[in-house]
């Protein structure tokens, strides 16, 4: 429980306006996933309760319709290489730049830093151009949508790395070097273990930064086989969309919020007893996005 | 013809190889019998800085018996078809040998969206053992983007009369074995056997016809179709927002062309597309278009109410996205009957098809007369050029609303066929930039 | 301690992979931006700086300079942005200083609540808004029966009653409602640093809450405000699906729509690189001129 900072008492006209303000984030977002139970085909109005567009329909719904779970499936498919290659990338990266002083040094921490702060659109024109010229033989596919993903998450991961880094300090470490651990040794039984919140935090950030991806994904496409939710979501939307993409975001938001809960109590396990910003907090990455703008 | 220029080389690129060699045309081209001028465009590459010249022979008579005149030619040097000028596409590679289909995985198609029946698409992969997986585009110059850099797998692309030349030219599609698709000479109109944009055929088959026009709700706008019909669109400014345009450069463009009274779809002058361009920004400060394509929801849905659509989105709008309490006699549709373009799309392979002899089954599956009928009346709602499918047996049978009778094509009206066609390099630049133009706002 | 090549090898593979994929297709941009085509509009990049062709990169200059073909848009691009990151301040601030400050036993519940939309994907967030705003939607009509459509109309920030109907408010709404959880979650962090003895020595020394809030706190938030504006500008000036799905309408179409129509939708791809470059320059003077102000800021604030 946090004390109460604000001197002069308790702000109603601030409490009204945050509350607005979350009511108007989060109130459109469970209408979307309400249309997703109508039984009818209008996703404006409510029409009835029904599972129709998650499987009943025998072409239309999510489990029918090919177009609409295989999106689901590249979604995961995507999301796990990226985890999988960005996050001890990124673990490496943060270690190496850490203690990394001197000459090449600054290019290193600009290059790492560079990617928070481009937009999408131009990394998504930069890998098209180089996987239709220079590397036609990766191509345009799940693999260039997989290291286009590990390239904008990469970062992130150094971020929150780093900042773990930063509060375990290097006693431990130069204990175990004292003692005459090898430097590997140090690396994989100090460090690493240290380390396991940041990299629980790092593979959940870049999750949720891969299912979220649009303008990459799109990018880097080459068909209906490499097309993930949003892609789906966006094409259909321009198109004749039926509830049944509704319930392909409400699936979506399932998987990922599911995803969210285990990381949570994963999280909690294995911190407890530790110092440092709350739970929530780093597991949404905050400590990335704060140190992404605020310390550069 | 068109007062169109042929490209010149400009400056040397060695490393660059335009999408069909100058040994395969020359094979091809036999009976084809290219210009200099256009195979002088097959080699040569252009620069910004030196703008595509405009030298080289211009006008298109007598080019096809005559191998040294230059004509009007597509950026790969193929000669420009019109619907008065037939032209036969250069042969590049051979036709796959007939054979067992490819059963098992994936047969790729490459396709507008909502434009394939699902459950014709189910039952062509349960008859044949394999599974068909639609891959869509928007517009069709994103797909002839995405296909252009040839990292994408497909085996059966779904295109149109402007962009068929420059797909043979990029080599993305190969010929056709026609004893593999029976059903085009049983079931296809006598006019679409042999079509000016495919003489032969060797590339394709056809798939639907439409016109373009003008659709609206007679329940929300008052509309008097004999007005001209294109000042629909300029004189809607009462329903400003709830106006569609095409998003095709084609329609869209082509529309102010009509409304202008010009009946070229394929003009080259600049001083026509630029007059073109400013009506449509005028449009749409007027109007305030939605350049969109998906008319067949969005007018039932009463999220427009009057635009430029294509005649099959009416057709589809009664047939799939009718909301319960919007009958299918608040659809109306009208569109140019001289000189408007009237055209079909088609149905080519891949160059690089995985499953070609799946592929030329699935063509032929899809002119299968019961079939066509089951994709049109049943969800698409663009008719096939399917004998048997008669305009007047769909009205008679209530298949069709009668309110929607001149949304159908008949042979007699496709006889007399406009249509939007290939361009020269710089036609096409023009067309494009033009379409910038209007899309900065 | 390891020895220093240990370091500099476990982060190599990192900046391997971020030199190849981040820089070499940054090169490749402007490689195809200052490169040529073929006659069937293919980009042939040109990597040797000796055979750069400008020819591309002064077009997309000379119709994004005022004046030109594209300038509406850039105007309109920047308008766009500048309101909505003004509206993101008005709204995003009061936000973020209640849910670091004064939520109190809230603040945990608060906290998850603003960083749940972090969860749900930005397309589905705008989705969402498609289904209200369409012209049957319950936010469309809701808003109408209260006027606010006439109020818009007569502010001359919309017309007629279609909000989906190329509406330069709605896209500006829908990127605030985008963005603003990108800009709150720093904020709310910076504001949560802050020192509470200042806010207190500030009380003592009898500034009331509007002084202080003035004099102590603003100044002192000042580099998660700016941290938090540059997060969510840089992105918007890449953005084309938020207008692609909340309008649609040449009206409304935004820079990025533009790039995105010449490199994915158009056969001049070379132009769309070219813009891209400019894009970037734009963008890259931004990012420096907000390090250096967040520097000075904090060398003040020490």
């Amino acid at each position: 429980m946090k004390l109460r900072r604000d001197p002069w008492g308790h702000p109603r006209g601030l409490a009204l306006v945050t509350w607005i303000y979350i009511i108007w984030s989060l109130a459109p977002v469970i209408m979307a996933i309400r249309f997703a139970f109508n039984e009818g085909r209008s996703r404006t109005t409510t029409q009835g309760w029904s599972l129709r567009w998650f499987w009943q329909d025998p072409t239309l719904s999510v489990f029918h319709d090919p177009s609409l779970h295989s999106a689901l499936e590249q979604s995961l498919t995507l999301a796990f290489f990226a985890m999988l290659i960005a996050t001890p990338l990124g673990i490496g990266l943060a270690l190496g730049l850490q203690r990394w002083r001197g000459r090449g040094s600054g290019i290193a921490n600009g290059l790492t830093l560079l990617p928070l702060v481009t937009p999408e659109l131009v990394f998504a024109v930069g890998l098209f151009m180089l996987f239709t010229t220079a590397f036609k033989f990766i191509g345009l596919g799940t693999t260039a949508q997989v290291i286009g993903h590990v390239t904008f998450s990469v970062s992130f991961v150094v971020v929150i790395v780093r900042g773990r880094l930063q509060t375990i300090g290097s006693d431990m470490e130069e204990a175990a070097a004292d003692l005459g651990a090898p430097p590997w040794e140090v690396v994989r039984r100090v460090l690493i273990p240290l380390l396991i919140p940041a990299i629980g935090a790092s593979l959940l950030i870049v999750f949720a930064l891969s299912i979220d991806d649009f303008v990459v994904s799109q990018y880097l496409a080459s068909g209906a086989d490499t097309t993930t939710v949003p892609m789906r979501i966006y094409a259909q939307a321009r198109a004749a969309p039926t509830p049944a993409l509704n319930a392909l975001a409400t699936i979506m938001l399932a998987v990922t919020l599911l995803a969210l809960l285990l990381a949570y109590l994963v999280f909690r396990f294995s911190t407890r007893g530790q110092k440092g910003g709350s739970a929530i907090g780093q597991l949404a990455g905050l400590d990335a996005r704060i140190d992404a703008g605020g310390t550069k | 013809m068109n007062d169109t220029s042929v490209p010149s080389p400009s400056e040397k690129h060695p490393e660059e190889h335009s999408g069909v060699s100058r040994r395969s045309l020359l094979t091809g081209a036999g009976a084809l019998a290219l210009g200099g001028g256009a195979l002088a465009g097959l080699v040569g590459c252009e620069d910004t800085t030196t703008p595509v010249a405009a030298a080289g022979a211009g006008g298109g008579a007598g080019i096809m018996g005559d191998p040294t005149a230059g004509g009007p030619v597509d950026p790969a040097g193929i000669p420009l078809a019109r619907v008065d000028y037939p032209v036969t596409l250069p042969l590049i590679g051979d036709p796959v040998k007939p054979g067992e289909p490819e059963r098992g995985g994936v047969l790729r198609v490459y396709n507008y969206a909502d434009y394939l029946n699902p459950a014709v698409l189910n039952a062509f992969g349960e008859e044949n053992g394999v599974k068909v997986e639609v891959s869509t585009f928007e517009t069709l110059d994103e797909a002839f983007s995405k296909l252009s850099t040839g990292g994408l797998e497909f085996d059966v692309i779904f295109t149109t009369t402007d962009q068929i030349s420059r797909l043979v030219g990029r080599k993305l599609l190969q010929p056709l074995n026609y004893d593999l698709i029976p059903n085009l000479r049983k079931n296809v109109w006598d006019v679409l056997q042999s079509p000016y944009y495919d003489v032969g055929p060797r590339y394709t088959v056809p798939y639907v016809l439409f016109t373009t026009g003008i659709g609206w709700r007679n329940d929300l706008v008052s509309y008097d179709p004999a007005e001209p019909i294109w000042d629909a669109l300029w004189d809607a400014e009462r329903y400003r927002g709830k106006v569609q345009l095409l998003n095709d450069p084609r329609e869209a463009i082509g529309a102010a062309l009509m409304r202008a009274g010009i009946t070229n779809l394929n003009t080259e002058n600049p001083a026509q597309i630029e007059a073109a361009i400013r009506d449509l920004i005028k449009l749409n400060d007027d109007v305030r278009v939605k350049v969109a394509i998906n008319g067949y929801e969005t007018l039932p849905t009463g999220r427009i109410v009057l635009g430029e659509v294509w005649s099959g989105d009416v057709l589809s709008a009664a047939i799939s996205y009718l909301p319960k309490d919007v009958p299918a006699t608040a659809l109306s549709y009208v569109y140019q009957e001289q000189g408007g373009p009237i055209a079909n799309d088609m149905i080519g392979i891949a160059a690089a098809a995985q499953k070609p002899v799946m592929a030329h089954r699935f063509l032929n599956y899809l002119l299968d007369a019961d079939v066509a009928l089951e994709n049109f009346v049943d969800f698409v709602g663009y008719q096939p050029p399917i004998r048997g499918i008669d305009p007047a047996s769909l009205i008679k049978d209530e298949v069709i609303p009668p309110n929607l009778a001149n949304a159908l094509v008949t042979p007699e009206a496709f006889a007399s066929a406009n249509a939007f066609l290939g361009l020269t390099v710089t036609g096409q630049r023009l067309w494009d930039r033009g379409w910038q133009q209007f899309r900065a706002g | 301690m390891a020895p220093r090549w240990v370091w500099r090898l476990l982060s190599a593979p990192g900046l391997l992979f971020l030199a190849v994929f981040f820089l070499v297709a940054f090169y490749a941009v402007v490689a195809v931006g200052l490169g040529n085509v073929t006659t069937q509009f293919q980009p042939v990049p040109h990597w040797n700086p000796l055979d750069w062709n400008v020819g591309y990169l002064r077009e997309a200059l000379s119709n994004l300079a005022p004046g030109g073909q594209m300038w509406p848009v850039v105007v309109r691009t920047v308008l766009y942005i500048a309101v909505a990151m003004a509206l993101t301040l008005l709204i995003g601030y009061p936000v973020a200083y209640y849910a670091a400050r004064c939520a109190g036993r809230w603040s945990g519940l608060i906290l998850a609540l603003l960083v749940l939309p972090f969860w749900i994907s930005y397309i589905m967030r705008l989705l969402a808004w498609t289904n209200l705003l369409a012209s049957d939607g319950y936010a469309s009509e809701a808003l109408n029966a209260l006027g606010v459509d006439r109020l818009f109309n007569t502010l001359g920030l919309m017309e007629g009653d279609d909000w989906l109907g190329g509406q330069p408010v709605t896209v500006i709404i829908a990127l605030v409602y985008g963005y603003v959880p990108f800009f709150i979650l720093p904020l709310y962090a910076s504001l949560n640093r802050l020192d509470q003895r200042l806010i207190e020595t500030s009380r003592d020394l009898g500034a009331s809450a509007a002084e202080t809030f003035r004099r102590v706190i603003l100044p002192l938030s000042r580099p998660g405000i700016y941290a938090g504006m540059v997060l969510i500008a840089l992105p918007m000036f890449g953005d084309y699906f938020t207008q692609d799905l909340m309008s649609g309408s040449p009206n409304t179409n935004m820079v990025g729509n533009i790039i995105n129509g010449y490199v994915q939708g158009g056969p001049d791809k070379s132009l769309g690189a070219a813009m891209t470059m400019l894009l970037s320059a734009f963008l890259l003077i931004f990012m420096a001129f907000y390090l250096r102000s967040l520097r000075r800021e904090q060398r003040e604030a020490e």
